[in-house]
């Protein structure tokens, strides 16, 4: 793989997203919306663990929406055409579209947690956020990793806004769990103390085998119209 | 001819283990549920492992054939799944008092049902095409790295389902001859749903060609 692909294609994403300024702040809107419905629906808390939960849940189907769109350039034109010719192209643009996507999951979940803390009043939020962090970023690097490769098969598909989450859940549903379960709390105050060791090992198994098979599996399916 | 020996085959299995097979002491005749509980989860397993050695085999070779061989798989793997997931509730809810529980292996073998009900549905979307075929391999792929995950799930985390792995055994030999019986004549079944299935599936792909 050329060595200059990913950078290009890396900042070509980046570009796009901060460019595409009306998606990325829909999705914002979208995320405080589900926030409120939860907070709606369920008992209000102070707790971290509540808002811990409630952040993860609701960066989770903010990211699924930018996820339905991250091949739709590619869709047009014959650029993946072109792409498939070059060696090294496809999977420098796998990597970027990867690393594109857990930047903005990760910006995301910031962005859920600023707005918890000022509706939910959660306490200990900077502890939260600073144990929060590795999870989430663990946890959607595998999110991304196999949600990139099946956005790459159904973006042509009439029904892949219904198809993705119907594939991407179930699948993804160890890595949703790890993510969640990730942090330690104690019972009384709610207040995080630190990870818990077992589901940060499955998180990380999770993310090597989910990783591997979706960069193997993505150079097969590239040679697909 | 096949089917009449598989039907004989079944009769004798019920024998034994409803009248052979005596009856445990604490569990009563709930306990006979375990006999088809046991041989459903094993022929389910090596269904979903028949289905992604197919699909890895269609990535590699991408024969139709491998196609049909991996789709058949998930079906059957389908079919003896739901057998697991009604007949241990209804195990359950007498010896454990509660229809179901978030233990760790009965919560994979849920999600084991998800992702391959997720791959059925996907087939419909899709249908036997090229892109189909694909999509449908890949996700069987995946869903079949889940698999270890119930097996050692009940050594990763504690959990009330009781282990089938290791440990010593204390049931009478009766009981084991009948599951034993009854693990092979289910595996028998599920080969020969596997076969029809893969057939008509090709016969389908034929036909919509």
């Amino acid at each position: 793989m050329k060595s200059s692909f990913f950078p290009t294609f890396l900042r070509k994403e980046l570009t796009l997203t901060l460019k595409n300024a009306e998606s990325l702040i829909s999705v914002i809107f979208f995320c405080l919306i589900v926030l409120l419905i939860f907070q709606f629906g369920l008992a209000p808390s102070r707790s971290p663990s509540f808002a811990h939960a409630l952040i993860i849940i609701t960066a989770l189907f903010g990211s699924l929406l930018r996820l339905n769109q991250s091949f739709q350039s590619e869709s047009e034109g014959k650029m993946l055409d072109a792409l498939r010719l070059t060696p090294g192209a496809m999977n420098a643009l796998f990597l970027a579209k990867v690393t594109a996507l857990v930047a903005f999951s990760l910006t995301l979940t910031l962005l859920t947690w600023a707005m918890a803390v000022l509706f939910l009043n959660t306490s200990h939020g900077i502890s939260l956020l600073l144990f929060m962090s590795v999870p989430a970023l663990l946890g959607f690097l595998g999110f991304h990793c196999v949600g990139c490769l099946f956005s790459s098969l159904t973006m042509q598909h009439g029904r892949k806004d219904v198809i993705l989450p119907v594939i991407l859940y179930p699948l993804l549903i160890p890595v949703i769990i790890a993510m969640l379960r990730c942090v330690d709390f104690d019972a009384i105050s709610g207040m995080p103390l630190g990870w818990n060791a077992d589901w940060l090992k499955i998180l990380i198994s999770f993310d090597v085998i989910y990783g591997a098979a979706s960069i193997m599996v993505f150079d097969k399916i590239s040679e697909i119209k | 001819m096949f089917p009449f020996i598989l039907f004989a085959l079944l009769i004798a299995d019920f024998y034994l283990i409803f009248v052979f097979a005596p009856e445990e002491a604490h569990q009563g005749l709930a306990q006979k549920i375990f006999y088809f509980h046991v041989s459903s989860a094993f022929a389910m397993y090596l269904s979903f492992i028949t289905a992604g050695i197919a699909a890895l085999l269609y990535l590699w070779k991408r024969k139709p054939s491998f196609d049909s061989y991996s789709y058949a798989g998930v079906w059957t793997g389908l079919l003896f799944l739901s057998m697991v997931l009604i007949s241990g509730p209804i195990w359950a809810k007498p010896i454990w008092g509660t229809w179901w529980t978030w233990d760790p292996r009965l919560t994979t073998t849920l999600l084991l049902m998800l992702i391959f009900v997720a791959y059925i549905l996907l087939r419909r979307f899709f249908g036997s095409d090229e892109r189909g075929a694909l999509l449908g391999a890949i996700v069987t792929l995946f869903g079949v790295l889940d698999i270890p995950l119930i097996f050692f799930s009940v050594k990763l985390w504690r959990g009330i389902h009781p282990s089938v792995l290791g440990g010593e055994s204390n049931m009478p030999w009766e009981m084991k001859l009948a599951l034993i019986f009854t693990n092979i004549v289910v595996l028998i079944l599920a080969g020969y749903i596997f076969w029809m299935r893969a057939r008509v599936h090709q016969l389908e792909r034929r036909l919509t060609a």
